[in-house]
């Protein structure tokens, strides 16, 4: 309930996010470049001194709105997720705030990708959207699975219905399922066409300087937040022995963040003329299925 | 002024790099790429992205109005090196060096930004380059609107739509894309409807990088199987290595290059070929690859045969993914034979006969062949086929002989 | 406190509505409907309907977006910057939504509320679903299903002639 949650967690939350974003970025570059740990502080500190572009009869209004949303939409996402066995926002219907939250992030790219008035870009908001179709109702319906198993949107409750028996076990195309739209949520790595280099970095192929860092700071904390929900979703929550709740949750968060970093760069980039089909033709039912096999499972 | 120039300096340390090839300027090219990964640098997509521009080789005036495009859209603090195409590896090296040092230089950043603001803010008026630029700002038919811009004109759809047309241009300064190509897209959403082909050359003659060691032995010079294999070899990686960045497979890529720059050292070290062979299996084995460029780009042989196609893709006809599994057989037969000390004879290169221009047919055939295509897919079929630009400069190779 | 929130988003959610007709780009239009749209949305937050505000929000943005997909495709200009109005017919339009306007609001004011009887329940999205469902819920739910499989089905069915992959002159396309 509200009343138990401090009111110093209101500032906590941005501050453990922004950690668990800046080290997932330290990850990739590790992984990527052997940049170490100072790599994404060298890439802020870059950003933050450089220059904005100027941009031919941009939309500003809409570029800054859709920039801002991404950090915002992820802050704003974390707070209804345990850390241990309390949220921030402890909201009954958590799961689809989740759900709503990690949707604005389809309009933060498609605004970003609009109001520079380019083409590329232009085509790298419109992506999104299609991957957003594409992912979304597979997502969706592990989401709706999880919820089915414990008999509640409410992520503590979800978290508290698998003592015993992880959901990642039992119901293992939902967390399939899940973590696949976790890298399309943050348009990540496989499912990261929408930026893809092949549109010279595509919806952020325009952005420099403080607009940038936003951006994929805003992007490195999506990718955190999907990570943070498969933990009390899939992974049991805060439940785990000798170490306290908040630790567990860490530790699992940690890990499915690790393989959400590890994948980038090592499968090619899916493209969404061919992954719709996929989506809509083996994930969706796939997902059903697994709907109904929990649905009598839970029943009986 | 210390604390500045102190954050500069960190912000400095690993700059993101943005490369411009010219044609002409491919050695000078492979020697930047491996300089960069020697030093753990990363490249960026675009000039927004970036820090640095460095210019390989020198471009000729068309080429050289998208190179002035691209360095005015780079944000400051920026730092431009050109390498013109004969530079060795220590002049790539001592120019990365002084754009670093370029960078943390307060005094010259600020004449820098001090001198864009007196030239005011970028207008399609001012400057028509900005249709080369890579990513470039929609360029559009129709009538003239008050910012300056035209609006986008429409046209009738093929599913019986009518959809705005976008004029946009890929190349001559784009990443991972051949040097100097530039395509004229008309575009309906995603969909590519028409394309008009031009090339922007290199303001350098000389003869073309991937096809040298045949060109030199066609003119009387002694040159080895040996030689001219490992430059195959080289050359169907480079491409191939292209083709995985635009599949968007990173890591896959940068082995390619990595493998590419061993070939061409002087001594080949004794495992590349069990390590080409882990890599080619692990390519040919990912069913994602398999997945994404099966069915895309098709050429059969009646297609090939009317435009005169001749080389890797015509040997190997099919989709992209035919073309990149020819590329690795046609590097696994090249590395075998890296020793061979014979005298080279025959003028079978690496992208086909060379002097007769295998090139200039994949340009002829590129209009039909992406007609309808997404444009992702777009980008893969140009990347499979890897136009060499080198080769239709007519005083590239006339000159040496 | 919660009066004060209550204002200030009624009021953002009115003149987000009133700037979609003011602004003058495509794309502004409708990011300023969203606008509105989410502060209603949170609205009902604040009147502890959760999972309606919830899903409020979550289905707006879906909902925009596809619709600035369209919107964009058909009439668009890149950018979005070009002079465009969202109001046409002007005269008759402002009559006949000032008499809309008036209606509603009238009706807001003359009818006679019944008091509250009884508590809020713990879930009144819940208590919303039993009351208006009751014993068809599982015919409802059925048909929920069957709806979604309606809709899957047909768009496996539209999908076997793609957009891709066809070459202009041919209609049975090049794959």
């Amino acid at each position: 309930m509200s009343e138990t949650t401090p009111a110093w967690t209101v500032v906590a939350l941005p501050l453990v996010l922004a950690g668990l974003a800046y080290s997932a970025a330290a990850m990739d570059a590790g992984l990527r470049s052997g940049g170490g740990i100072a790599a994404p502080l060298r890439e802020g500190v870059r950003l933050i001194v450089q220059q904005r572009r100027r941009m031919h009869a941009a939309d500003m209004l809409l570029v800054r709105a859709g920039v801002l949303s991404l950090p915002v939409a992820a802050v704003l996402a974390a707070a209804v997720i345990p850390l241990g066995r309390t949220a921030v926002w402890d909201l009954r219907v958590g799961v689809v705030w989740f759900n709503a939250m990690e949707v604005v992030a389809w309009a933060s790219l498609w605004l970003a990708g609009w109001g520079v008035n380019s083409a590329f870009p232009l085509v790298g908001g419109y992506r999104l959207v299609a991957q957003g179709l594409a992912y979304e109702l597979p997502h969706m319906f592990a989401l709706i699975t999880a919820a089915l198993g414990a008999g509640s949107l409410d992520f503590g409750e979800v978290a508290a219905a698998q003592h015993g028996l992880w959901f990642a076990v039992w119901m293992p195309v939902a967390f399939a399922v899940y973590l696949l739209s976790a890298l399309a949520m943050a348009f990540w790595g496989p499912m990261g066409h929408p930026l893809a280099d092949d549109l010279a970095g595509g919806a952020a192929a325009e952005l420099s300087g403080p607009d940038r860092l936003v951006f994929f700071a805003g992007r490195s904390a999506l990718l955190t937040v999907a990570a943070a929900a498969a933990v009390p979703l899939f992974l049991g929550g805060a439940s785990g022995p000798w170490l306290p709740g908040w630790a567990w949750s860490l530790v699992k968060t940690y890990a499915v963040l690790a393989l959400l970093v590890w994948v980038r760069g090592r499968f090619p980039v899916l493209r969404m003329d061919r992954f719709m089909a996929a989506a809509w033709l083996v994930l969706i039912p796939a997902a059903l299925l697994q709907a109904l096999v929990v649905g009598i499972v839970v029943l009986t | 002024m210390g604390v500045r120039t102190r954050l500069l300096r960190f912000a400095a340390g690993r700059p993101p790099v943005f490369v411009a090839a010219a044609p002409g300027g491919t050695r000078t090219r492979l020697l930047v790429e491996s300089e960069l990964r020697r030093r753990n640098g990363r490249t960026a997509a675009s000039p927004a992205a970036a820090s640095v521009l460095v210019v390989c080789g020198r471009p000729g005036a068309a080429l050289a109005e998208a190179v002035d495009a691209v360095w005015d859209a780079m944000p400051g603090p920026r730092a431009l090196v050109r390498l013109d195409e004969a530079a060795s590896r220590a002049e790539v090296d001592a120019g990365i060096d002084r754009a670093v040092r370029e960078l943390s230089d307060v005094a010259a950043q600020q004449a820098d930004a001090a001198e864009r603001r007196e030239r005011g803010p970028w207008s399609p008026s001012g400057m028509d380059g900005h249709t080369a630029q890579s990513g470039g700002h929609a360029d559009h038919s129709g009538h003239e609107h008050h910012t300056g811009l035209a609006m986008a004109g429409r046209a009738d759809d093929r599913d019986g739509l009518k959809l705005d047309v976008l004029h946009v241009p890929l190349g001559p300064v784009l990443k991972d894309w051949p040097a100097g190509l530039v395509l004229g897209l008309t575009l309906q959403g995603d969909v590519v409807q028409a394309v008009e082909v031009d090339v922007a050359e290199g303001a350098a003659g000389g003869v073309p990088y991937w096809d040298e060691p045949w060109l030199r032995a066609a003119a009387g010079e002694r040159v080895t199987v040996g030689e001219a294999e490992r430059r195959r070899a080289a050359g169907h990686l480079d491409s191939a290595g292209r083709l995985l960045a635009v599949a968007g497979w990173e890591g896959a890529a940068e082995e390619a290059r990595l493998l590419r720059d061993l070939a061409l050292a002087g001594e080949a070290p004794a495992e590349l070929p069990a390590r080409f062979a882990r890599f080619a299996r692990r390519v040919k084995g990912s069913r994602t690859l398999r997945w994404m460029l099966g069915g895309i780009g098709r050429i059969d042989q009646g297609f090939a045969g009317r435009h005169g196609l001749t080389g890797p893709p015509a040997r190997h006809p099919g989709d992209v993914l035919a073309r990149l599994h020819g590329w690795l057989d046609g590097t696994g037969e090249a590395l075998v034979r890296t020793g061979d000390p014979a005298p080279l004879r025959g003028t079978d290169g690496p992208r086909g006969p060379v002097g007769a221009m295998p090139s200039r047919a994949v340009l002829a055939l590129l209009p039909e062949l992406l007609g309808g295509a997404e444009l992702a897919a777009a980008r893969l079929t140009v990347a499979s086929l890897d136009p060499d630009v080198e080769q239709l400069t007519e005083t590239a190779w006339t000159a040496h002989e | 406190m919660q009066a004060v929130a209550f204002w200030i988003l009624a009021v953002a959610a009115a003149g987000s509505g009133a700037a979609v007709f003011a602004v003058d780009s495509m794309a502004r239009a409708t990011f300023a409907l969203l606008a509105s749209f989410l502060c209603v949305g949170v609205e009902l937050l604040l009147l502890d309907l959760r999972y309606l505000g919830v899903l409020v929000v979550l289905m707006m943005i879906m909902e925009m977006l596809v619709m600035a997909v369209f919107m964009i495709m058909y009439m668009m200009n890149p950018g979005g910057l070009m002079p465009m109005t969202m109001v046409h017919n002007h005269r008759w339009a402002i009559g006949i939504s000032a008499a809309v306007f008036a209606a509603l609001a009238a009706g807001i004011l003359l009818i006679p509320w019944p008091k509250r009887q009884g508590t809020v329940p713990r879930d009144p999205a819940f208590s919303l679903g039993q009351a208006i469902m009751g014993p068809k819920m599982l015919v409802m739910m059925v048909v929920g299903i069957a709806i979604l499989a309606t809709m899957i089905a047909s768009v496996v069915l539209a999908t076997g002639r793609g957009r891709y992959d066809r070459s202009p002159g041919r209609e049975d396309g090049a794959k």
